[in-house]
C-alpha cells in the first residue's frame, strides 16, 4: 500500500515512517507542506495520507479541500495539535476520514491506521 | 571600342568571400540621369542578392549618393548573416560531486586548525537518491543566410559524450538522479556508482580515510594510521602498516599487516593474510595465516588455521579448533592460546552491559521529560505537543532497545551455563610447540617448559582431562610433558 506522510516536521515525519514501517508499509512518500502533497500525489498515487494541520505554504485543511475537490476519495487521517472541537468538526466536514490529535503515542498512530483501513475495506 | 566604353559603364555587382558580402561598383562616367534606385536593385537582383528592406534602403542611399556626385563609387550591399552552432549536451555537477574537483577532506570547516588531512578524500561517495548533475540537452543552433538568401547551415549541438550506466537514471527534470549507495566513477566515457571501490595504489594522504559501503579494493598497501572501512569485504594487495581495517564482511591481504602493536583489525567475516605482526584485533570467523602470526592480541570466533605457519608470542583467544605448523618460538617467547567461546563472550557481556546501563539512563531521561512536559496537560502549545509526541517515540524506541539487549544478555549467560567446563579442544600442531607456550582449555592452564616434537594433537578425554597424542600414537596425559594448573581451583 502506497502511504503519504504530509507534515512540515522531519521528525513527525520520522515517526510516522517508523510506525508505517512497523506494520509492513514500504511504499512510503512524504512531503513537508500542502502544496509538496499536492506535487507528488498525482505520480506517487497514495492510497492512504496523514495528515498535518498546521504547515507552511499550504496547511493540511486547504490541501484537504483542493485534493478532494480533484475527486480523490483516498482516506485521509488528520494527524495535528489542533484538538478544538469546531476545528476537528471542519476537517470532518472537508472530507477527512479520521483523526489524531498529538501528542499521540505509537500504538494510538497504528490503531487509527488500521481503524481507517478496517472501515474503508468495509464500506 | 563602343563596345568596351559600353563594357566601362556596366554596374558591377561582387560577391566575395563565398556569399559573406556583396558589393557594388558604378562607373565613375555612369550617366547620371539614367541611375535609380529599381533599376540598380534589378542589376543586384541579377546577380542573384537576395533584395529585403535593409539592403533596399541601402541601394537607394548609394543611387543618392552618386546623384551627389559622391566620390565613393564602391559600396556595400548585404553581408550575410553568420549561422550560430549548437551547444553541445553536457552534465552540469551539483557541487560536490564532480570528480573533476580536488579532494576535499569530509570533516571540512571554516576552523583550518580542526582539518585532517587523514579525512582527506579523493573520491566521490553517493547515496541513493541523491541528485548528481543536471543533464543539458544539445541545442540545434539557428541557420544563417549569405548575402543570395541561401542558407548557412548551423551545426547542431553533439549529444552528451558522458552515458550512464543503469545506476544513475534521469528523471522528467533532467535530473541525475543515483540509484543506490555507491562510489562515483567516471571510465570509457561512462559514469556509473560503483558498490566495488578501487584504490589504484596506497591508502595514504592521496586518499585518505577511505569509509565505504560496500567492498574496498587496496591494489598496494595501506599506510600507518590510515582507515579502512568496508561495509562488505576489504581486499589488500601489499603491506598494512599500523593501520585500522574495519570489514563487515571478509578480509584478504596478499602480503601481511606490521602493526607495531597499534594496528586493528576488526572483520565481520573470515581473514585471510600472509602475516600478522602487532595487531590487535576481532575475527568474527575464520582467520587463516600464510606464514606468522607474531605478537597479536586477537579473538578469533572461528577456526585459526596457520598450518605452515607459526604462531609466536601475543594473545589469541580461538572459539574453534587451531590448525598450526609451529607454537612459540626456539627463543621461547611468551605465546598465550585460549581455547573456547569464553573470552568472545565475556567480550560481548561486556559490551552489552554498558549498553544496557546507557539506555537506562537514556531512559531516565526521556521519562523525566516527558513528565515535566506532560504535566502542563491542556495549555500546552503546539510545539511542545509535537515534542510530547516524539518524547513517546524516543521512550518506546529505547524500551524495545533495552528489551532486545537484556534478552541477549540472558541467552549468552544461558550459552555460557551450557558450556561450562566442556568446551571442545582440538589444536594439531605439525611441527613442534615450543617452551613458554601457554595454551588455556576449559579450566585448565597448561604450560610447556619444554619443546614438544609434532605432529601432535591436543584434546580433552571425557572428563575434561587435557590429552595429547604424537603422530599415530596412544592418547595421553598432557601432564606428562607439560604443567597443568586447574584454573578453577
Amino acid at each position: 500500500m502506497r502511504v503519504m506522510i504530509v507534515d512540515d516536521s522531519k521528525t513527525m515525519r520520522n515517526i510516522q515512517r517508523n510506525v508505517l514501517t512497523q506494520l509492513g508499509y514500504t511504499e512510503l512518500e512524504e512531503a513537508c507542506d500542502g502544496q509538496d502533497a499536492l506535487s507528488k500525489a498525482g505520480a506517487f498515487k497514495p492510497e492512504l495520507i496523514l495528515l498535518d494541520w498546521n504547515m507552511p505554504n499550504m496547511d493540511g485543511l486547504t490541501f484537504l479541500k483542493t485534493y478532494r475537490g480533484q475527486g480523490h476519495a483516498t482516506p485521509i487521517i488528520m494527524v495535528t495539535t489542533e484538538s478544538e472541537k469546531p476545528r476537528v468538526v471542519e476537517a470532518i466536514k472537508a472530507g477527512v476520514n479520521n483523526y489524531l490529535v498529538k501528542p499521540f503515542t505509537p500504538d494510538g498512530l497504528s490503531g487509527r491506521i488500521k481503524e481507517t483501513l478496517e472501515k474503508m475495506a468495509a464500506a | 571600342m563602343s563596345s568596351s566604353s559600353e563594357d566601362n559603364l556596366e554596374i558591377v555587382v561582387r560577391i566575395e568571400g563565398d556569399g559573406a558580402v556583396a558589393t557594388v561598383i558604378i562607373p565613375r562616367d555612369f550617366p547620371k540621369q539614367t541611375l535609380d534606385a529599381s533599376q540598380l536593385a534589378a542589376v543586384v537582383r541579377q546577380r542573384g542578392v537576395s533584395i529585403d528592406a535593409t539592403v533596399e534602403t541601402r541601394l537607394q542611399q548609394i543611387v543618392q549618393a552618386f546623384h551627389d556626385d559622391t566620390d565613393q563609387l564602391e559600396h556595400v550591399i548585404a553581408e550575410s548573416t553568420a549561422a550560430v552552432n549548437g551547444q553541445d549536451g553536457r552534465l552540469e555537477w551539483i557541487e560536490g560531486f564532480d570528480p573533476a574537483t580536488e579532494s576535499r577532506a569530509e570533516n571540512a570547516s571554516d576552523d583550518s586548525e580542526a582539518f585532517s588531512h587523514y579525512n582527506r578524500v579523493s573520491y566521490i561517495r553517493v547515496t541513493e537518491g541523491s541528485h548528481v548533475a543536471t543533464l543539458h540537452e544539445p541545442t540545434e543552433g539557428e541557420d544563417g543566410r549569405d548575402v543570395t538568401g541561401r542558407t548557412i547551415n548551423a551545426r547542431p549541438g553533439k549529444r552528451c559524450e558522458i552515458k550512464l550506466d543503469p545506476t544513475l537514471m534521469v528523471d522528467s527534470s533532467e535530473r541525475v538522479i543515483a540509484q543506490a549507495d555507491g562510489v562515483l566513477q567516471y571510465s570509457n566515457g561512462v559514469l556509473r556508482l560503483s558498490r566495488l571501490f578501487e584504490v589504484n595504489g596506497y591508502v595514504d594522504f592521496s586518499t585518505g580515510n577511505i569509509d565505504f559501503d560496500g567492498t574496498v579494493n587496496v591494489r598496494q598497501g595501506v599506510r600507518d594510521r590510515f582507515e579502512v572501512k568496508a561495509t562488505e569485504d576489504i581486499i589488500v594487495g601489499g603491506l598494512i602498516e599500523a593501520a585500522t581495517i574495519r570489514c563487515g564482511r571478509d578480509f584478504a591481504c596478499r602480503q601481511g599487516m606490521a602493526g607495531k602493536d597499534r594496528g586493528q583489525l576488526l572483520v565481520g567475516g573470515d581473514a585471510n593474510a600472509g602475516y600478522l605482526n602487532g595487531v590487535r584485533g576481532h575475527i568474527k570467523g575464520n582467520l587463516t595465516i600464510r606464514r606468522e602470526l607474531i605478537n597479536c592480541e586477537l579473538v578469533i570466533g572461528g577456526d585459526l588455521i596457520c598450518e605452515q605457519g607459526a604462531i609466536i608470542g601475543g594473545s589469541v583467544a580461538v572459539a574453534g579448533s587451531i590448525r598450526a605448523g609451529v607454537l612459540g618460538s626456539p627463543a621461547g617467547t611468551p605465546s598465550v592460546i585460549v581455547l573456547g567461546t569464553g573470552p568472545l563472550l565475556s567480550d560481548h557481556i561486556r559490551k552489552l552491559k554498558g549498553l544496557a546501563k546507557q539506555l537506562k539512563e537514556q531512559l531516565q531521561v526521556q521519562k523525566r521529560k516527558y513528565d515535566a512536559l506532560s504535566a502542563a496537560g491542556k495549555s500546552l502549545r503546539p510545539s511542545e505537543k509535537e515534542r510530547l509526541t516524539e518524547l513517546s517515540f524516543e521512550i518506546s524506541e529505547t524500551e524495545q532497545k533495552l528489551d532486545a539487549c537484556e534478552a541477549e544478555h540472558a541467552q549468552i549467560m544461558q550459552t555460557i551455563d551450557r558450556e561450562s567446563g566442556s568446551g571442545a579442544v582440538d589444536i594439531r600442531v605439525s611441527k613442534v610447540i615450543h617452551s613458554r607456550v601457554c595454551l588455556r582449555m576449559n579450566n585448565h592452564e597448561v604450560r610447556f617448559d619444554a619443546p614438544l616434537k609434532g605432529p601432535v594433537t591436543i584434546g580433552s578425554d571425557e572428563e575434561d582431562q587435557p590429552q595429547f597424542r604424537q603422530g599415530d600414537g596412544p592418547n595421553q596425559p598432557l601432564t606428562e610433558v607439560a604443567k597443568i594448573r586447574n584454573r578453577a581451583a
